[in-house]
């Protein structure tokens, strides 16, 4: 091959270099942008969903640390999220399969464990109003009283998948401990579940919260509510 | 058989040392026990020991922070869906949603009720402007024992609504729930029915016979004692009906 011949082949292939490769570049961008854009909009989509029906959701926005719930695209209620980690569940070290899309798909139906108690008094009419006098002197408890929270409690959703609630004041140290009132019914609790991992959810997500934030989420979380994660990156 | 005969047949039959001599077999088949399989049961108790402790540290969960979990996880899409191919119509869909979505949003200021918290919020998009200590429904249930034998759970509504009327110095006109309640018969003048004072300065009406009104007993707010009704103080209610209009949303959950 003379010189020439080489010299022109090398021009060729610088030609094709500066011309062809950014735009092969430039396909690889737009298939990244419609790949996002999708991505985004069956997000909104969902969340349009969630907005334009009829029941209550919670919304976790992970970049704001913030778990919302919501009703008709209103907030009702902000909960700041101190930590927040998902958890894959393991059977004997073999990891469980997840679902696809979970973290971006909606979460239905969730239910909260342990069940909130609540017992309805059933008044019988007083046969005198002064009867119905010292009725009236009895004070009802609040609502902390009435609806006691627990330190940890799960919100399960349909698929085994369950947000891991736990209260938790950062003043008291990272670990999370078992509160020193009831230590070895909560140790015993965590061996419990441990050895008897079926009925546990096969993904979890885990968020802390102030206690008081916590417990008042336990105590007024309407029933069969949705959750989805909002995601804004790109 | 004589008292003697009977005495002399028990003493034969169940001798005065026979709970000594139980005692002694029953010690005595236990160390046989553990001297020939005591090594056995510790070899077996250590091997369940280290079976529980293997589940269950091979049973619990691997966490990893919530943005690592979602970065490793492809996104969701919808094989199903006729999705845009373009950029340009995927764009305009975006915009189509991101404003579907701003509508769904209250504008201005909106009432959120929190029953099981006993809390009343003024919020303004995401903003709070103000948080009440409120009284939500007791959930008693009332059964009338005589006449039309109705019950009654005061429970307050769950759901969303709107303020459809404001009224200054509100009348009670009592249901006949409070006169059961009371022990009182039910009158038939309507007029015994009125009751000045009780619901405050204010009440914000949103339908079904439920309001948002003050009350003579301020203590007990932060407790759930209504029949259905919230109430608020004194200070908190003139907030709220100066911030509201007729037509302001309620969310209450």
């Amino acid at each position: 091959m003379s010189t020439s011949s080489v010299l022109s082949a090398f021009a060729i292939s610088c030609a094709v270099t500066l011309f062809v490769a950014p735009q092969l570049d430039g396909q690889g961008a737009q298939r990244a942008e419609i790949a996002r854009l999708q991505a985004e909009n069956a997000r909104l989509e969902q969340e349009l969903s969630l907005a334009s029906g009829g029941e209550f959701y919670l919304r976790l926005d992970p970049e704001q640390k913030l778990l919302t719930l919501m009703y008709q695209g209103a907030i009702l209620r902000d909960f700041p999220v101190l930590e927040s980690a998902g958890g894959r569940r393991r059977i004997l070290f073999v990891e469980r399969s997840l679902p696809d899309g979970l973290w971006d798909s909606v979460w239905q139906e969730g239910q909260i464990d342990p069940a909130r108690q609540f017992d309805r008094k059933v008044i019988d009419p007083p046969e005198s109003p002064s009867e119905a006098d010292s009725l009236a002197l009895i004070i009802p408890p609040t609502p902390e009283e009435a609806i006691p929270a627990p330190d940890r409690f799960l919100i399960r959703y349909v698929d085994g998948r369950a947000l891991e609630i736990l209260g938790h004041d950062p003043s008291e140290g990272d670990r999370i401990r078992c509160p020193r009132a009831h230590k070895i019914r909560c140790m015993a609790a965590r061996l419990g579940r441990a050895l008897w991992p079926w009925g546990e959810p096969a993904v979890r997500l885990r968020l802390i919260l102030l206690p008081e934030q916590a417990s008042a989420l336990y105590r007024s979380l309407p029933e069969h509510s949705a959750f989805y994660i909002t995601r804004t990156d790109g | 058989m004589k008292a003697a005969e009977v005495l002399l047949e028990f003493e034969r039959r169940f001798p005065r040392d026979l709970v000594g001599r139980l005692r002694r077999s029953w010690q005595g088949t236990l160390l046989r026990l553990i001297g020939t399989t005591g090594p056995r049961i510790i070899l077996a108790a250590a091997a369940c020991v280290m079976t529980f402790a293997l589940l269950a540290a091979g049973s619990t969960y691997t966490y990893l922070p919530l943005s690592t979990a979602l970065a490793g996880a492809p996104p969701a899409t919808d094989p199903g869906a006729s999705a845009p191919s373009s950029i340009s119509q995927l764009r305009r869909e975006h915009q189509r949603l991101r404003s579907a979505l701003r509508r769904t949003v209250p504008r201005g200021v909106y009432l959120v009720v929190d029953r099981s918290n006993n809390r009343v919020y003024l919020r303004q998009s995401d903003r709070v402007r103000l948080e009440a200590v409120a009284s939500a429904g007791s959930g008693h249930v009332l059964h009338e024992e005589s006449g039309r034998r109705r019950t009654w759970v005061f429970d307050t509504p769950q759901g969303s609504f709107r303020v459809l009327s404001k009224i200054s110095d509100p009348v009670w006109k009592k249901p006949d729930w409070a006169f059961v309640e009371e022990g009182k018969p039910i009158p038939t003048d309507p007029r015994q029915r009125i009751e000045y004072g009780t619901l405050g300065e204010y009440a914000l009406y949103f339908g079904d016979g439920f309001m948002i009104h003050g009350t003579l007993y301020e203590r007990l707010l932060g407790r759930p004692v209504t029949h259905g009704c919230i109430r608020l103080g004194r200070d908190d209610l003139r907030q709220v009906y100066r911030a509201t209009a007729v037509g302001t949303p309620i969310y209450i959950f």
